[in-house]
Parts: C-alpha cells; sequence; structure tokens
C-alpha cells in the first residue's frame, strides 16, 4: 500500500510535536529517575501517546508504526538513548497495531485504544521488572510500581485521545482521516486524496463531489 | 530546550581515519550492540555490566571522536551517575528478599532509627545502576558516531525501506526546531491571555494539552504544505532516486557487527565462567 | 498554425472538499512557452488554486474536485501523475520554510533531480547552474536556516530552475518577506523574465513590483470566473476602473495618477511603477495644488499632532514612577498611553543577548504608532516588552499606568491587550464565543454580565454568525478579528499587534487596518509591528523606526516618511513616497507619502460590506495559500 505523501508528512509531524512538548515530561523523569527510580513508571505512558493521537486522528493502518519509526528516528539526535529509541517506539507500536488489526482497522472505538494500552503494559513490564530489578524491592513498592505504571498508561490514551479528539475540531485533518461513525469507519478510501479527487470530507459535504 | 540548539543535518568534518566507528554503516552500529543490550537486561550482578561498560567505554574512547565535554562525561560523570544511582536503587531494596549469602548480607553501612542500610542493598542498587549504564553506553556506540540523516539513509540504502519513508523522516528533522520555536510562541500567546495558573502536574498537564492542540493543527498544516513542495518535486517519481550520499554496507561492516557478537559472547561466558556472573558472588569493581 | 499552447486550461472549476462553490470557476486560458502571466483576482477568488491545478497537485494531492481539463506540454493532468508533470513545470509556495525538506543548499537544489533519477553529474552540474544564477552558490554547504527570507526564497526557485522546466509557477513568492527580501526575489525574476527561457505564471498581490516583469494579465472576479485577458498594459493602465470596481488593487502609482486625474492633472497614460508615475509628473508643467493637511483620511479627529501633545505630556511626566494614576473608571481618555526610559531587553532569559537597547519612547493616548525596521531590528522584542508578553527591567515601562514588569497577566490583560502574529496561536476553547468569554471570566466577570458582553463584542466585529464555530474554522480575516476581539475584550485602552498582515494580501491587510483605524479612532491606542511600509503611510499616525536594536527616530508618519530615516533604517520607502522624492520639478510634493494627502479622490478597491473579506474564503483553499 502506497501513503499519500500528506499522509507521511502529517504522521512526521504528529511525532516531532509530541518529541517537542514531551521534553519538559523528559527532564521531570529524568529528574524523577535519579531519587526514586521505580517513579518511572508515571511517565511510562509517554511513549505511547504519539501513537494514540497518530491512529485516533487518522484511522489508518500502518500509522502507528509510521509515527513509531519517524518520530523515533527524528528524535535520535535529540536525546541519549540514540537509535535504540527506534527500536523501542516501533516494538510499541507493532503492539498497539495488532489490536487494531485484529479488528480489521474497521474498529476505532475508545475503549479498543486502552485494550492496546493494556497490551501494551502487559508487554512493557517484564521489561520495566528487568531493568530495575524489581524482584528485590518491597511488595508494597512492587504492587505501587505496577498500579502506577497501569495508570500512567490508561492516563497516556485518555491524553491521546482527547488531544487527537480536539484537534480533530480544528479540522486540520479532513480529507486525511478515514472517515468513521460510532467509532466504526464508514467507507474506507483507497488513499486520502484519490487521482478522481472525490476523497469524502465529511457526509454532509460530499454528495455532489462523488 | 538547549536540545533544539542542535542542527541535525551538520556535516561534522570528516573523522580521521583511525576512529573507526565514524567510518563504519550506522546499521552495524545499531545492530551490533542490540542483541547484547537484550542480554544486559536479564543479566545479574555488577560484574557482566561493569564488563560492557569498559568494553563499550574502549570502543569509544578508540573509535570515536569525543568533545572535551563528553569525554569529562564519559569518564568523570558516568562512575559518579553510577555510585548515586546506586544509592538511589539501593535504599528501595528489601534486604529479606535477597539471598542469606548475597554479598556483603549483614554489613550495615548507615543505620538510621531502625532502619539499616546494608552493604547488599547497595551492592543490588550498584549493580541495576551499572546494567542501565552499560545499556546507554552501548547505544552512544551508534548515538556519538553517526547523524540521524545517516541513519535514514542507511535504512532506505541497505534494509529497503521506501525512500519516501524514509526523506520524510529526513525532511521532519528540520520539524523539531520549528515546532520547539513555535511552541515557545503559543506559551507566550497563552500566558497573555491569562491561562498560566496554577502548579502542580494537574495544572502543567491542562497546560501542555492546552499548547497541543494549537501546536499540532499548525504542525499538521505545515506538514501538508511541505507535502505539496515535495510532491511538486517528483517526489515518488519512481521506485528509487538518484543518491549522492551512499552509506554502503561494506566488509568492515560485517566484521565489526560479528566481532562484537563474538567478543561479546566470549566476556560473556568469560565472566561467568570466572564465577563473578551471580548476585550471590559478584564483586564491586569496575566503574 | 501556430505553435500548441504550453499550457491550456479549458472550463476549469475547481472545488475544494467541503467548500460550497467552485473557484476558479470556468476559467480557459492558454499560456505559450516565454509568456509571463500574472493572475490577479480579489480575495477568495481562487488565484492560488488555480496554481496548484496548473501542475496536476490539484486534482492529485489535494481533496478537491476539478472540472473541465488542464493540459501541461499536451498531457492531461487528470491522468498524468505529478512526478511526471514535474518534468513541465515547477512550483515556488508562499512560505519558504514549508519548501525545504533538507539540510543543505546543495542537497535542497539536488531534491528534484535525484527524484527523477537523473544521472549524478547531470545532477551536479544543474545544481551548479541553478544556485549561481540566484547568487547561492558560494553558500551550497550552509544549512537553509542561516539564510535570511528573501534568500530561502531565492533557494527555492534555484530549486525550480534545476527541474529545466518549460513552466514556472511562482504562487505569492513575496508574501511572506520583509522589504529586502522582496527586491532580492524580484531582482531574481526580473532576470528570468526577460532571458525568456521560461513561461512564468505568477499569484501575486505586490503589484508595484510584479508589473514590471509581466507580459500579460489575466484577472479573476469574485467568484472565480475569468473576467479579463491581455497584455499588462492594456489592462492595468486601460481598464484600472473596471479593475477597482472588481475588487482588484492596483499598483500604488497607478492610484495615485488616477487620483490626480480626477483632481484635473492630464496625465495621458496611467503609470505603473513609481518611476514612471514621477516621469509623468515630472512631464506637467503644473501639479493641482494639495490640500491642507488636516484632509488625513485615517485619523480626522486630529488637526496637528503638536497641538495634541502638550495636555498629556505634562501629566505624564509627573505620572511615571508615581504608581498607578488615579482616573475616573469610566474615563475613556485619557488613557493608554505609554511611556517607556532606558529600555534594554535580553532575548532568551538573563544570559541571552540584549536585543534592544536604551529605547526612550512616549506613545500618547490615541495615537496609532508603527515600529518598523529591517528583520533583527528588535521591534517585536520591544513591542512585547511594552506590552509584558516577554519580561523586561523593572521601573522602564509604563503602559496605561502600570509597570509589566511588575503587574501579573490578568491585570495586565486589563491595560493592554496583544495580538500574535498567527491568531490561532491564541485560541483556547472550542468555539468563538468560548474564546470571548473565556477573557472575562478569568477576570472575574459575574455569570450574567458576561453574556452580554460577549455578544456586544461578537456583534461589533461581525461574528455574530459564527458564535458557536470551532475558531480554527473560522476565515483568516474572522480569526484575526476574533482574536483582536479577546484582546480587547477585558477592558484594555490599548491594543498590540505583532506582524498582524503578514503572508496576508492588499485586501485582507486593508480590512484589518480598517478595523485597527476604526478601534483608534474609538480612542484606543494601537501599536503595531510591521515591514509594509504603505500601509504604514496610509494608516499610521506615527511611526517609530528600529535599526540595531535601538530606536533611530519616532515622529508623524508624513515626516518619517519623508525624511531620510527609513532609509538609514535599511529600508525602502513606500512606492508613492519613493515617486515623489525624485520629482525633479514639483519640490513642495517630495513630503507626499501617503494617497490621503492627494488631491482628488479615486474609490480604492475597499470593501463593499463592512467585513468583506470573508465571503468567498474557502478553509482549505486558505489553508494551501
Amino acid at each position: 500500500m502506497k501513503f499519500p505523501t500528506r499522509l507521511l508528512l502529517t504522521c512526521a509531524a504528529i511525532g516531532a510535536a509530541a518529541g517537542v512538548l514531551l521534553i519538559p515530561v523528559n527532564h521531570f523523569s529524568a529528574a524523577i529517575f535519579g531519587v526514586f527510580p521505580p517513579g518511572f513508571a508515571a511517565v511510562a505512558g509517554i511513549w505511547l501517546l504519539p501513537i494514540v493521537v497518530a491512529m485516533a486522528l487518522l484511522r489508518r493502518p500502518g500509522v502507528g508504526i509510521l509515527v513509531a519509526l519517524i518520530a523515533g528516528l527524528v528524535e535520535t539526535p535529540f536525546q541519549p538513548y540514540g537509535a535504540s529509541a527506534i527500536v523501542t517506539n516501533l516494538m510499541i507500536a507493532v503492539f498497539i497495531e495488532i489490536v487494531f488489526a485484529l479488528a480489521l482497522y474497521r474498529y476505532w472505538k475508545p475503549w479498543l485504544f486502552y485494550v492496546a494500552a493494556l497490551v501494551f503494559g502487559a508487554l512493557y513490564a517484564p521489561y520495566a521488572v528487568a531493568s530495575i530489578d524489581l524482584p528485590n524491592y518491597g511488595l508494597g513498592l512492587q504492587i505501587t510500581f505496577f498500579a502506577v505504571l497501569l495508570l500512567s498508561e490508561v492516563l497516556a490514551t485518555w491524553a491521546g485521545l482527547s488531544l487527537a479528539k480536539r484537534v480533530e475540531r480544528t479540522g486540520v485533518v479532513r480529507g486525511l482521516a478515514a472517515p468513521v461513525e460510532n467509532g466504526r469507519v464508514v467507507r474506507a478510501p483507497k488513499s486520502p486524496a484519490p487521482a478522481t479527487g472525490t476523497a469524502a470530507v465529511d457526509p454532509d459535504a460530499a454528495p455532489e463531489a462523488s | 530546550m538547549s536540545a533544539l540548539a542542535i542542527d541535525p543535518y551538520r556535516e561534522a568534518a570528516p573523522a580521521p581515519e583511525w576512529r573507526y566507528l565514524h567510518h563504519l554503516n550506522p546499521l552495524a552500529k545499531l545492530f551490533g550492540p542490540l542483541p547484547i543490550m537484550l542480554l544486559l537486561l536479564f543479566s545479574r550482578g555488577v560484574a557482566i555490566p561493569a564488563a560492557f561498560v569498559a568494553l563499550t567505554l574502549v570502543l569509544l574512547l578508540t573509535g570515536a571522536r569525543l568533545s572535551g565535554r563528553m569525554l569529562a562525561l564519559l569518564l568523570v560523570g558516568l562512575p559518579i551517575a553510577i555510585a548515586v544511582l546506586g544509592v538511589s536503587f539501593g535504599i528501595w531494596v528489601d534486604p529479606s528478599r535477597l539471598p542469606a549469602d548475597a554479598l556483603g548480607a549483614g554489613i550495615p553501612l548507615v543505620t538510621i532509627g531502625g532502619w539499616t542500610f546494608e552493604l547488599s542493598a547497595y551492592l543490588t542498587g550498584l549493580a541495576t545502576a551499572m546494567r542501565l549504564a552499560s545499556l546507554l553506553l552501548l547505544s552512544l556506540i551508534a548515538g556519538l558516531t553517526s547523524t540521524g540523516p545517516d541513519l535514514a539513509r542507511a535504512m532506505v540504502q541497505n534494509l529497503k525501506v521506501p525512500y519516501r519513508v524514509g526523506y520524510t523522516a529526513l525532511a521532519a528533522y528540520r520539524f523539531v526546531p520549528r515546532f520547539g520555536h513555535e511552541l515557545e510562541v503559543i506559551r507566550a500567546a497563552h500566558r497573555v491571555r491569562g491561562t498560566e495558573r496554577g502548579r502542580g502536574p494537574i495544572a502543567a498537564t491542562k497546560r501542555i494539552l492546552g499548547y497541543a492542540v494549537p501546536l499540532l493543527a499548525s504542525a499538521i498544516r505545515h506538514a501538508e504544505r511541505v507535502a505539496l513542495a515535495m510532491d511538486a518535486r517528483a517526489f515518488g517519481a519512481h521506485p528509487t532516486r538518484t543518491e549522492r550520499h551512499l552509506v554502503p554496507w561494506r566488509v568492515r561492516d560485517w566484521v565489526f557487527v560479528v566481532g562484537f557478537w563474538a567478543v561479546s559472547v566470549l566476556l560473556y561466558w568469560w565472566v561467568i565462567q570466572a564465577g563473578l556472573g551471580s548476585l550471590s558472588d559478584s564483586r564491586t569493581g569496575g566503574g | 498554425m501556430t505553435p500548441a499552447p504550453l499550457l491550456r486550461l479549458d472550463g476549469v472549476r475547481i472545488r475544494h472538499d467541503g467548500a460550497d462553490r467552485a473557484t476558479p470557476d470556468g476559467v480557459s486560458f492558454d499560456v505559450a512557452p516565454g509568456e509571463v502571466v500574472l493572475l490577479l483576482g480579489p480575495s477568495g477568488s481562487g488565484k492560488s488554486t488555480l496554481a496548484l491545478a496548473l501542475d496536476g497537485l490539484i486534482p492529485h494531492d489535494v481533496p478537491a474536485t476539478l472540472e473541465g481539463t488542464v493540459t501541461l506540454a499536451g498531457l492531461d493532468t487528470r491522468t498524468t501523475p505529478v512526478g511526471a508533470l514535474s518534468e513541465h513545470a515547477a512550483m515556488v509556495f508562499q512560505d519558504p520554510d514549508a519548501q525545504i525538506v533538507t539540510g543543505t543548499l546543495l542537497d535542497e537544489v539536488c531534491f528534484a533531480t535525484e527524484n527523477q533519477l537523473l544521472p549524478l553529474d547531470e545532477v551536479l552540474a544543474r545544481a551548479q547552474e541553478s544556485l549561481t544564477r540566484v547568487g547561492l552558490w558560494e553558500r551550497r554547504f550552509d544549512n537553509p536556516d542561516t539564510l535570511s527570507g528573501g534568500g530561502r526564497q531565492r533557494l527555492a526557485i534555484a530549486c525550480a530552475l534545476a527541474m529545466r522546466t518549460p513552466l514556472l509557477v511562482l504562487d505569492e513568492p513575496t508574501a511572506n518577506l520583509d522589504p529586502a527580501g522582496i527586491d532580492e526575489v524580484y531582482a531574481v525574476l526580473g532576470e528570468l523574465a526577460t532571458d525568456g527561457d521560461h513561461a512564468i505564471v505568477l499569484v501575486e498581490h505586490n503589484l508595484d513590483q510584479a508589473v514590471g516583469l509581466v507580459d500579460r494579465v489575466v484577472v479573476l472576479d469574485a467568484s472565480g470566473r475569468l473576467v479579463l485577458d491581455g497584455p499588462v498594459r492594456e489592462i492595468l493602465g486601460g481598464l484600472a476602473h473596471d479593475l477597482l470596481d472588481l475588487g482588484v488593487w492596483l499598483p500604488v502609482s497607478t492610484l495615485a495618477a488616477m487620483r490626480l486625474r480626477e483632481a484635473g492633472a492630464p496625465i495621458p497614460e496611467l503609470p505603473l511603477t513609481p518611476a514612471e508615475l514621477t516621469a509623468a509628473l515630472d512631464a506637467l508643467d503644473s501639479l493641482p495644488a494639495l490640500p491642507a493637511p488636516a484632509g488625513r483620511a485615517a485619523t480626522p479627529r486630529r488637526s496637528s499632532s503638536e497641538a495634541y501633545r502638550d495636555p498629556v505630556s505634562d501629566p505624564a511626566e509627573s505620572r511615571y514612577g508615581a504608581g498607578a494614576p488615579t482616573r475616573p473608571a469610566d474615563a475613556v481618555h485619557p488613557s493608554g498611553g505609554v511611556r517607556v526610559r532606558g529600555l534594554d531587553v535580553k532575548r532568551g532569559g538573563k544570559r541571552g543577548p540584549t536585543v534592544v537597547h536604551g529605547v526612550d519612547l512616549d506613545v500618547e493616548p490615541g495615537d496609532f504608532l508603527a515600529i518598523v525596521g529591517v528583520n533583527g531590528a528588535g521591534k517585536s522584542t520591544l513591542l512585547q516588552a511594552i506590552a509584558g508578553v516577554i519580561p523586561a527591567p523593572k521601573g522602564r515601562i509604563l503602559i496605561d499606568g502600570l509597570d509589566p514588569a511588575t503587574t501579573d497577566p490578568r491585570t495586565l490583560a486589563r491595560h493592554v491587550g496583544f495580538v500574535f502574529q498567527n491568531p490561532e496561536h491564541q485560541f483556547i476553547t472550542h468555539t468563538a464565543a468560548e474564546e470571548l468569554d473565556h477573557g472575562l471570566r478569568i477576570q472575574g466577570v459575574p455569570d450574567d454580565e458576561r453574556g452580554a458582553r460577549v455578544d456586544a463584542m461578537l456583534a461589533r466585529f461581525g461574528l455574530e454568525a459564527h458564535r458557536e464555530q470551532h475558531p480554527f474554522l473560522l476565515s483568516g480575516g474572522q480569526k484575526r478579528r476574533l482574536s483582536v476581539g479577546t484582546a480587547l475584550i477585558a477592558g484594555a485602552p490599548v491594543l498590540a499587534l505583532d506582524e498582524p498582515t503578514f503572508g496576508q494580501d492588499r485586501e485582507r491587510a486593508t480590512a484589518l487596518l480598517d478595523l485597527l483605524t476604526a478601534l483608534n479612532r474609538g480612542g484606543t491606542t494601537v501599536l503595531v509591528v510591521t515591514h509594509d511600509l504603505q500601509l504604514v503611510a496610509d494608516y499610521a499616525t506615527h511611526v517609530a523606526v528600529m535599526g540595531g536594536g535601538r530606536l533611530l527616530g519616532v515622529g508623524p508618519t508624513e515626516d518619517v516618511l519623508a525624511g531620510a530615516l527609513i532609509e538609514e533604517a535599511g529600508l525602502r520607502r513606500p512606492p508613492l513616497a519613493r515617486a515623489t522624492a525624485a520629482l525633479g520639478r514639483h519640490p513642495e510634493w517630495h513630503t507626499v507619502t501617503r494617497l490621503a494627502q492627494l488631491p482628488g479622490r479615486v474609490d480604492e478597491p475597499h470593501p463593499p460590506a463592512e467585513f468583506p473579506a470573508d465571503l468567498a474564503e474557502a478553509t482549505a483553499a486558505e489553508r494551501l495559500a
């Protein structure tokens, strides 16, 4: 499938904008890491944010992976983890895309995003546990860690969905987002701007176009 | 925001021949360390990550062109950070969960009231800190010696990622400073309207969401204009394009990747062989 | 047999998805090889949309419906991919930043030819040729960010030249540039137009510069229909009145000559450029008498600036530094003055560079002050410091009786409103009405009072019909007015605007300045940063000229524009001032800088209704413009 240039660059813009917005969060997480390492669970959700925003906004197959790949590439020179962030980003995006692929990319209801976030959480947890050697910590701390991790993912998903909704209202993704009704894709054009120029923006405005 | 001052396109003056890391394919520097990072993630004890910290430092010091500041960070900052993080991690360790024969068990370092910070807990924390340091250093092999655009080009030329995707990333490097500047303007614009009120994480989150809407809207519009300009210049007209910047995959890249793996496995094996691999018998050496 | 046209449009109608009607609507014309065509039309007539259709971006890339046919070099654009069409037509867009995709000038200029799979030596040869042509070859290894706006736009032209297409399409190529940048771009375009290798289709509202290089003019009306098509002199000179009726702007020199004709000056042929105007006037033995200086169109309320100064400057003396003045709450005058003494401003925190040095400035209540200067002169920084947008040292600024350095933003909002260059940056809520309501809520205005004030403000700015609309979905003109409304809703007597006409065409810029003039007449002090000196000439009462971070001078508009200050600051005088300054025979006319100073009158293409610029703006078309 060929992504139109506009879609590619929109994904890039979402990735870059999210990176810029999250700079203070990154500083915060670096600071908290030095004082209270398990606290990074609180910001684990930010990995999800650009992916959720892009998928909720554009509702097209592959945009999650695209955003993750481009965001990873773009962030490489700007952060210490370097290129390995690309791999991390991609893995997260693949997990989330799988959830939507199982729904054949026809259902985009919010609960599916939360399910995807939990799937991500379940796969992220062992990694997090291993990296900070969690089993050596007190039981209370371990439970708190998982609760906070879960909460952070749910909150990030909520923030991403709310942001996508507010951005959609500005009209900037008209003609680019797949049209949905009640969280279901009503008609999936092959590409956002087909050569015939008949892409529907919104159902009310479309009839004369086709 | 100092990160935004970085020019991601800046072509560094060619590194001297003997700074060999600069003359490798970015993908080699990514895929060489990657499996080792995974391996390290699940290692225990101080010795194994410490061995890899040492190995990586040797690679960086011999093969990478390092600024004075980076040199100081690696040689002074890093050991201090490891030692301090060892405490941060260590104080949260529950000594009763450690094996009874853990190194340093029962040796108190600090006692405040009824709480004792044992050496065993510190060593456990230190192991975690060392492991994270080794992961960071391994990713610096690529991070310090290759540019983002070269990585994007390598993905296109060597991994057969469609060039439209790779060049989208290349175009997107320009977005970062632009959006950073725009975010500052938006922040000022919202402050003027009297919205910059309230402290704490909830108010901060609400504020960031408020900035995010105009930032994303403007970012998407900008992306759309750039897309038109690119298409008008024959972007994607053919499945491939003429490349002026070649990022070849050469024999030396195979040598580096295979060599890196071989040395790593040997090192891993040797450390375990020497009985340094398990937590109960770890040593503090290295740093 | 006539040679086949390079470009043929036949009955072209384009409707953006979501728009109610098609603009352009049924346009047919041909462009021959080597011809230079200027596309004119009022805002919303679809000029930029049409430009996008010339190389197939419509319908292939933009969600819009194309009817009729566009044939480029014999290819139907509807069935030929954009990539193939790009071998025949190259585009230059308005925003230089939105067409740069790589990290060095050389990479940039090679981008298209690499995409076209040309061999490496050909790519490099073309790169060298086109960069040399725009004077940028020496800088080929630099990052485009280090170029000025004009430099980046020259780079965009080089990128188009490297494609060696027979057609160049330029869509408002100078709208985002300062005067120096505009000159740079036109120097390059002038050469291209004369060498005749390229056909050029130019969409441009800066007619004063463009007319010099154009062969032919194609004019669309407000509904997007083609109404005039012919040689430039025949159309602009011969049919000037028709163009004004259509709402199309004319070169300032032409407008000035029309006015003088009206006043009885026998000018045989209407001039198009300042040089032609100078020649036409110098050819006359006598010119009509200049009206008395009182006839100031923009601000008739004031007879002379000197007489105005005294009553306020004395009390201001005692006001300054003595805390907030006491005045009746309902007094409209004389609040809204600004006083600046010894102001230094740093950018980017305490360690940042000082970009404004030792500024002393007085703005009397009711003034309309324009701050002008080249890029980097510190004009925006000065304005932002005065309005409290960026921090300034304590005790240096007094605006409407308050020191912004020690006043919290909420209080300050009742005294000064600030409008940013891009209105969208300031929007916070989901509807136009909420946007206004937000400002009142923050001020703690009770619920029952807020509704009425919001309604009044919506009515004042012609936004009643859009009260529930999302601010981002308003047209450009409506957004701008809403942002002015939000700045004023808390009752501020001072309004500060940073480059409010940036990137807008003449018509929209004029609509905004008419609005500001109306506010100014109602007593609001207006401070505006701009680089459009003709707008300054026609609207501002006072001009402050900045250069190198210092205030070079400030005074009544006529005095500043007629003096040497503008050129000392590296700016170019506006076209009319240029024409009159060059007069050899009529020295008393050297001080004429604004149309309103001329005898006679001609209706400028002023908005027929109060806010006309919105009528035909399709959001989709606008955002691509």
